[in-house]
């Protein structure tokens, strides 16, 4: 468990000298729901009805980019074969850097959504569910964008596949939080989409880590 | 048992097995094919809705069955090259993928030409569609990572990763997708069910289903028989076999 | 405390080395040496367990894992030398005192560098960040790849240093090197063609 602590620690430490590492795919996100609001027009009701899924795609969007950065440089400096190596567990070592990965991408993302979301004329009401909707379905995203990231540490052009290899899997998260979202807008009961999401996160929770820490191994061995 | 599944697993063995069977089974399919395709387009009863143009369904449903069975076969095989390094498994999966997004993007097309007469236009978001459009780009997911493994001399066990966790998650898909778009009509054709067509309908529907079957499997067989000659061609058997000195 | 059998190790079907067998006792120095090309940093790898595809077998006989000097020598570059050393520690589940490393950072030449981020140092003052842990660590065994590259005459004089205190206190170092040793270090040697 000490493991698991001080390898977050590294992480934090990590971001903090390379602040650019999480926050330029915050500016990426922001550029993105920008252009979809350019291309939308500056309609009042018209982008408050698309504002919540604009911003909850660019925010996925962005977190792949940093999961790829995060795995690779591991891979590229040699620290991921000092972690092979050490008689640590590989899981531990995938879970802690996926949650380090998590707060440093999501949290600041969720503080930055009020602004956003005003930008776009949302309601107090509607920003509070963006934020829940974000705070549910974004773990799910990380675990997922942290498999992608260790399946392809070191290919050539590894940016773009990561993409291609993990948003298909975002097509149920995505399904249900936009559920959520409508749901709250009409005023019906949340809760399942509450609970479909929490089960979500914890199949991801249970699977995503092996998996990521199988393809870690893989890599250091190649 | 385990003998006989690691004499299968030697790339020599299943070579020197498997010569006639991309000629025979293709021959095969080919009979197959045709006799359903006469009998489904030329003499099935037609819908008592849809009239000539249920016919596309004799190309259309097989094709969707076996391009899901393709990425069960490539998963599994994925599964038995990470447990037991069986480079054959690899191989297999890999020969696999292309015809799988082929029958993916077969099923995409036909159901698009089906629903410019039933629903008035060529694209719906309906479920099956989409899980199918969802399939087809785990498929080219798959095909994509594989190339930039090969690029630098990797092996597939991340592929075999991938599609074990697109295995786990297909069925999520296809039900948060299901949830949204509940247009399309409901399965026309299953195992377990006594089918509601008449036998007319359905019986020239299962000859079509096992001629694509044998279609995949004679394709497959030659594309595996073609990657192990290329991956053994320093070993004296394939040098041999290609007459070669 | 290691011994190695029959080993051969392929690369895509192609055997890197056949049959090497040798072994290592407390205190023995070995250098592996070869041609490029010939496998030495691929038996390091499989000797640590990071590279699978081989035939044949060793066992070790080792009170604690062997300390390990890859290719890619392990230095994240937005931590500083002592933030890195210090890694090397935890990985590896030992408690390390300040002093230690600042005396290990003073060994390797680096004090002055101690507090600056590892971005800013050379490929060779890298190298010996990563050399650091060696100067304090009480590991048994070290599994160095090719030490010697990218370091200069001192940085060459320091390893030698290490090599022999180390030797001494009966610690057994594998090291990969296609060049000879200058000094008179009691080094055994193991071809690989």
């Amino acid at each position: 468990m000490t493991f698991f602590f001080r390898t977050i620690a590294r992480e934090f430490l990590n971001y903090r000298r390379k602040p650019g590492l999480f926050l330029n795919p915050l500016i990426f996100c922001g550029l993105v729901v920008f252009l979809f609001v350019v291309g939308l027009g500056p309609d009042e009701a018209k982008l408050n009805q698309v504002a919540s899924i604009f911003i909850l795609v660019a925010s996925l969007l962005s977190v792949l980019m940093s999961a790829e950065s995060a795995f690779d440089q591991d891979y590229e400096e040699g620290s991921l074969e000092l972690v092979v190596v050490s008689s640590n567990s590989l899981l531990m070592y995938s879970l802690a850097k996926s949650l380090a990965h998590w707060i440093v991408t999501f949290l600041p993302l969720i503080l930055l959504v009020p602004f956003i979301g005003i930008g776009l004329f949302l309601d107090v009401g509607q920003i509070w569910v963006l934020c829940l909707g974000i705070l549910l379905v974004s773990p799910t995203i990380t675990l997922l964008a942290s498999v992608g990231a260790s399946m392809t540490i070191g290919l050539p052009r590894n940016g773009v596949l990561v993409g291609i290899l993990v948003l298909p899997f975002y097509v149920p998260p995505l399904i249900f939080v936009t559920g959520l979202f409508e749901a709250a807008l009409l005023k019906q009961n949340v809760l399942p989409y509450v609970y479909w999401l929490l089960a979500l996160f914890f199949l991801a929770l249970a699977l995503a880590p092996s998996a990521t820490s199988a393809c870690l191994r893989i890599a250091a061995e190649d | 048992m385990l003998g006989w599944f690691h004499r299968l697993g030697s790339p020599k063995m299943f070579f020197g097995m498997s010569q006639s069977w991309p000629k025979t089974f293709g021959l095969l399919s080919f009979l197959l094919l045709v006799l359903g395709t006469v009998w489904g387009l030329l003499f099935a009863p037609l819908d008592y809705q849809q009239g000539h143009s249920v016919r596309i369904m004799y190309v259309h449903v097989p094709a969707a069955a076996v391009a899901q069975s393709c990425y069960l076969f490539m998963a599994i095989s994925g599964a038995v090259f990470l447990i037991w390094n069986i480079k054959l498994a690899d191989w297999a999966a890999k020969s696999m993928a292309p015809i799988g997004a082929s029958l993916a993007f077969l099923v995409l097309i036909t159901g698009a030409i089906w629903g410019k007469p039933t629903w008035g236009t060529w694209w719906v978001w309906d479920a099956r569609l989409t899980s199918t459009l969802v399939l087809l780009l785990l498929y080219l997911g798959i095909i994509a990572l594989r190339n930039a493994l090969e690029e630098k001399g990797n092996d597939g066990r991340p592929c075999a990763i991938l599609a074990l966790v697109g295995l786990v998650n297909l069925p999520i898909i296809k039900y948060s997708v299901d949830w949204w778009f509940t247009l399309h009509q409901p399965a026309s054709f299953t195992l377990t069910e006594k089918p509601k067509m008449p036998p007319e309908m359905w019986i020239p529907l299962l000859i079509m289903a096992a001629g694509y079957y044998l279609f995949v499997f004679s394709v497959w067989t030659s594309r595996i028989r073609n990657e192990i000659v290329s991956r053994e061609r320093k070993t004296a058997w394939a040098r041999a076999w290609a007459g070669s000195p | 405390m290691l011994r190695v059998k029959d080993l051969t190790c392929f690369r895509r079907d192609r055997a890197l080395f056949e049959a090497v067998s040798f072994s290592l006792n407390t205190g023995d120095i070995l250098q592996v040496c070869g041609s490029n090309g010939s496998g030495k940093t691929t038996l390091m790898r499989t000797l640590v367990g990071l590279y699978k595809n081989y035939t044949g077998c060793f066992d070790w006989d080792l009170p604690n894992p062997p300390l390990y000097l890859g290719h890619r020598p392990g230095i994240n570059e937005n931590l500083t030398p002592l933030e890195n050393i210090k890694w090397v520690f935890e990985l590896n589940n030992q408690h390390i005192e300040t002093a230690d490393m600042d005396e290990a950072i003073r060994q390797v030449g680096l004090a002055e560098n101690a507090y600056t981020c590892c971005s800013d140092l050379s490929f060779g003052q890298k190298k010996r960040v990563a050399l650091a842990p060696f100067c304090v660590g009480k590991n048994s065994l070290w599994i160095m790849d090719e030490p010697f590259s990218g370091i200069d005459g001192i940085g060459v004089t320091l390893i030698e240093k290490l090599f022999r205190k180390r030797s001494l206190w009966g610690g057994s170092i594998i090291f990969s090197s296609h060049q000879a040793i200058p000094s008179g270090l009691a080094v055994k040697k193991l071809e690989l063609r």
